[in-house]
């Protein structure tokens, strides 16, 4: 019985690597769609949203199975019930990089040249890269880096802003596309914030202890 | 042991005890039974001559322990000594009392179930015919197991006993050698030479296992040695996606990688993930990864498992050189043919404008040197993509000879001096003997690139240093120039084929654009490194180290 809970747990566990994955690939190839203007490469984020839905319910229903049928306690019960929110982080995270390749299939152009929006879009990529990382390795600094990393984000995205009002000032007939512009922005920003949740669930998954 | 040296110990014991008890209690029983029958025959004796006397034979039987029956001869009792008389029923019937009456004396015995008591009866018929009966009870064979049995019983928990402290120390004795057997080396044993043929078994076998261990860990030293050694990184999967095994060149593209975990803590990245799951179900593919700038051939060999699914074997060999090379043949090709192909459309335009009859008689000089020109262009170009090819192909160390490097610049100077007057340049030789091992011809056409670069990427008045020496212990060819010099983007790529930095001077300068990539393929040859110093606008210096000796 136990030597099948740990084959459900570990299975669980790659399958939230896996939801992990798509999910990178999703904002990887928006953010590529993005900054070349490579429409295909949007397509690709945009497809693999619903991969992430179906992924998430079923990890959805795995863990109820689990918590149901096998009563975990300790730190399988808090893997498990982080595993239960993060999973609502990666699909929020998966479905605004689908925003992202939306908004920019329908931005005419050659791509985004903007340094402080490729500056954020690389850096909200590390956060998720790292905070999947944090929770594959149970790397609690590497979590908390993640968390700290926020402050990175949000400066970018304010600076970002200020580009972006010198930008429709200079250029009125531009409004369009600036707003676009803050939009992604915006969405990035979040996707930093979702994946600073999921650094705070991989710290509850090990300490037992949660930020909020 | 303990228990089974108890156990027949015990079982011993019991046997022997109740055999000895049967074999007894038969004996003794049987003396018993004929002891008491012919007491009752004596006594019979006695009694048959008091019988006549009803009176002193009932005062004997007062006393009497056995038992005393008169019988008269129609059976009924007349007398008896432990009981009414008139009570009794009728006699006649007993054995022993109808055998008397018939022949005279009878016996007879008679077991009491409910007492396990056995009465034994003596008749004698007296003259008068009526019968004398005699008995005497003792107890049956049941009645006297029973009244020993307790004993017995204690008997049987003593052995029990001394049957348990005689195990125990019997097995001590027994198992204490066996116990003291030093396994590992079981010749040195001096034990019971029963044994001795286990112990040499064992021995063998020991002998075998180290064997077979001493292989085993030879080869897996041998695997160890040979996956950490190669470049190229090797990962194990099980059929379930864990990491079995993963050598130190893929530790090093996964740096992130824990010892245990499955494919999915390696990496995320997509065409990763379809090669390798693909290979676990049971299909062996290749793909490509790109991580850190690099490019990697993944090549995922599906392995079926004795159980349900496939495990995989992951290879990682790093491809970026080979794509490199690879991207950089089909950009030589692709230029070679641009570069053959523009003088040969000048030359055929020149030559379809004469054939056509357009030229006037005295422009026909002009218009052959153009033709010439462009065959020069051409001729120059395919002497340097031969030489370029030839370099390519290496084989030229035969032909390695001492080569003094200043006489070769001196050679160079002689025939650029022309050259350097027409483009107002001044050209200077410094210097002393060098001498290196290499192809003279080679160093000669590198030389005379540099120094011909030198001059046509000049300006006016400028001049152009030609260096052949020693410089720290080792021979060194410099060309330093005042000329245009190049811009730091472009420093990396003036080596490559058929670059240029300014592209649209590319024709008026001449030049095939092979010159530098000729000069670094012969330094390549000679071991030589080559460096290069340049400052917008100030010159250039270009400096080939030769290795010592």
């Amino acid at each position: 019985m136990r030597n099948r809970f740990d084959t459900q747990l570990a299975e669980l566990n790659k399958e939230l690597i896996a939801m992990g994955a798509l999910c990178e690939n999703s904002i990887a190839s928006a953010v590529k769609a993005l900054l070349s203007g490579d429409l295909k490469l949007a397509q690709n984020a945009i497809a693999v949203e619903g991969e992430i839905d179906r992924k998430e319910r079923e990890i959805e229903s795995m863990c109820l199975k689990l918590l149901l049928q096998q009563q975990p306690v300790a730190s399988d019960l808090r893997l498990i019930s982080s595993v239960l929110k993060m999973i609502t982080d990666i699909e929020r995270i998966g479905d605004q990089g689908s925003d992202i390749a939306e908004i920019v299939s329908y931005m005419p152009g050659e791509g985004v040249q903007n340094p402080h929006i490729s500056d954020m879009a690389k850096a909200t990529i590390k956060m998720v890269t790292d905070s999947l990382d944090a929770f594959v390795r149970r790397d609690l600094t590497l979590a908390w880096s993640v968390i700290e990393y926020d402050d990175v984000v949000d400066d970018l995205f304010s600076r970002c802003k200020q580009d972006l009002i010198a930008e429709i000032a200079a250029d009125p007939a531009s409004g369009e596309r600036v707003l676009d512009l803050l939009m992604i922005a915006k969405y990035l920003e979040r996707i930093g914030d979702h994946a600073t949740n999921i650094a705070e669930w991989v710290e509850f998954s090990i300490t037992g202890t949660h930020k909020s | 042991m303990r228990k089974r040296v108890f156990g027949s110990i015990c079982l011993t014991s019991f046997v022997t005890l109740l055999l000895t008890a049967a074999l007894l209690m038969i004996a003794v029983y049987s003396g018993m039974e004929s002891d008491v029958r012919d007491r009752l025959k004596n006594e019979s004796i006695h009694l048959v001559d008091v019988s006549e006397d009803r009176t002193l034979l009932e005062r004997i039987g007062r006393s009497y322990a056995e038992r005393i029956t008169l019988i008269a001869e129609n059976g009924d009792v007349l007398y008896d000594n432990q009981g009414d008389a008139s009570q009794m029923e009728n006699h006649l019937s007993r054995p022993e009392v109808a055998q008397a009456i018939k022949t005279g004396v009878g016996q007879g015995q008679r077991l009491s179930h409910t007492l396990d008591r056995k009465t034994y009866y003596y008749a004698v018929r007296l003259p008068d015919g009526a019968v004398l009966r005699l008995g005497s009870t003792a107890d049956s064979a049941f009645g006297a197991l029973r009244t020993v049995s307790p004993w017995i019983v204690l008997v049987l928990l003593l052995t029990l006993l001394v049957a348990a402290l005689l195990a125990s120390w019997l097995t001590h004795i027994l198992l204490a050698p066996i116990i003291a057997l030093d396994l590992r080396q079981p010749l040195k044993n001096a034990a019971y030479d029963e044994l001795s043929p286990l112990l040499h078994r064992m021995a063998a076998q020991n002998k075998k296992i180290d064997a077979q261990m001493d292989e085993l860990k030879r080869r897996q030293a041998e695997f160890d040695d040979i996956t950490t050694r190669m470049d190229e990184g090797l990962v194990l999967l099980s059929a379930q996606g864990e990491i079995l095994f993963a050598n130190h060149a893929s530790r090093r593209l996964f740096p992130k990688e824990e010892a245990h975990g499955t494919y999915l803590t390696l990496c995320r990245d997509p065409e990763y993930i379809r090669v390798v799951e693909q290979a676990l179900s049971g299909e062996s593919t290749r793909g490509k990864l790109e991580r850190d700038g690099r490019a990697y051939a993944l090549t995922a060999s599906s392995v079926a498992g004795e159980g349900q699914g496939h495990a995989a074997v992951l290879f990682i060999v790093d491809v970026t050189e080979r794509e490199q090379a690879e991207r950089q043949r089909q950009e030589f090709s692709a230029n070679v043919s641009h570069e053959l192909k523009t003088p040969l459309t000048s030359i055929m335009g020149i030559a379809e404008i004469m054939e056509n009859g357009i030229v006037r008689p005295e422009d026909i000089g002009r218009f052959a040197g153009s033709i010439r020109s462009e065959a020069t262009r051409l001729l120059a170009l395919i002497e340097d993509i031969i030489r370029l090819s030839r370099l390519d192909e290496g084989g030229m160390q035969e032909s390695f000879e001492p080569v003094d490097l200043y006489a070769v610049c001196v050679s160079v100077r002689d025939r650029l001096q022309q050259k350097a007057l027409q483009n107002r340049i001044a050209l200077t030789l410094e210097g002393e003997m060098a001498v290196v091992s290499g192809v003279r011809q080679t160093l000669e056409q590198m030389a005379f690139n540099l120094c011909d670069n030198a001059i046509t990427y000049n300006r006016p008045d400028g001049s152009v240093t030609l260096f052949a020496g020693i410089a720290c212990g080792q021979p060194v060819l410099r060309v330093s120039d005042t000329g245009i010099g190049i811009a730091p983007a472009d420093q990396a790529r003036v080596f490559e084929r058929f670059y240029r930095v300014d592209k649209s001077h590319a024709k008026s300068t001449g030049g095939t654009g092979l010159g530098l990539s000729i000069v670094k393929h012969g330094a390549q040859l000679h071991g030589a490194e080559v460096s290069m110093q340049s400052v917008l606008d100030r010159g250039t210096t270009i400096e080939i180290r030769f290795p010592k000796g």
